[in-house]
């Protein structure tokens, strides 16, 4: 399944449970799962089992400048429950 | 544009057009249900064939890209707005999309949609109103 480098690891971006809840965005960080099923996503996410979403992404630039060359693309994991899904977006390359 | 899930792994996506480190191999799943028709919002190519993009089983508010041999097309017209863009990257990188103006002008206005930016997100609820017509 997907590949996910540390660099990449260290760049997942974003979080959501359900609708209504936001993505996170602002400086390259891991998100902070707030609950079992955001850290299943997370972690699942971390292992690579997202699908490819979005290539040549806005910010690239700042991508190569903090975790070096490569063809950044954008993830997602979706962790499907029955109370509602995790979706987990994060950068690759 | 409406088309109809007749397959939601990759198996049917042919293996040249497989790329397991982009998470498209034979085992992916994708959140569409066998059967139902979806309305199509834009397409594009990627990997040697035309993927959809659709508002997937998963509920998101922004339609995700799925690989066209995972659907029959029902109804193949298109809104008078649509048009076709080509975003130029690179030799390797470079590829059209075809959709609303907003869309197949500006490689960022995906991006902006599923980031939730208010502008993105009204642009594509009222194109997304213009492609349901089609179906009535």
């Amino acid at each position: 399944m997907g590949k996910l480098g540390k660099a990449a690891e260290e760049a997942a971006k974003a979080a959501k449970v359900g609708e209504g809840a936001k993505i996170l965005k602002g400086t390259i960080a891991d998100a902070i799962p707030k609950n079992l099923p955001q850290q299943l996503a997370l972690g699942a996410a971390k292992e690579g089992q997202g699908t490819i979403i979005m290539r040549n992404l806005g910010d690239a630039p700042r991508l190569v400048a903090n975790y070096g060359d490569g063809e950044w693309v954008k993830m997602q994991y979706v962790l499907r429950g029955t109370d509602g899904n995790v979706t987990v977006h994060y950068v690759a390359t | 544009m409406m088309v109809r899930c007749i397959a939601n792994t990759g198996e049917v996506i042919p293996p040249m057009s497989r790329d397991p480190g982009r998470g498209v191999d034979a085992t992916t799943v994708f959140p569409f249900s066998i059967g139902c028709s979806y309305a199509v919002f834009a397409m594009t190519n990627f990997l040697g064939i035309a993927w959809y993009y659709i508002l997937d089983d998963d509920g998101n508010r922004w339609p995700t890209w799925a690989p066209s041999p995972l659907f029959n097309v029902d109804d193949g017209r298109l809104p008078a707005s649509w048009q076709i863009g080509y975003f130029r990257f690179s030799d390797e990188d470079q590829y059209p999309i075809l959709s609303f103006p907003e869309w197949a002008t500006d490689h960022r206005f995906y991006e902006r949609l599923v980031d939730g930016e208010t502008e993105a997100v009204r642009v594509f609820e009222d194109r997304r109103r213009e492609v349901e017509r089609l179906d009535r």
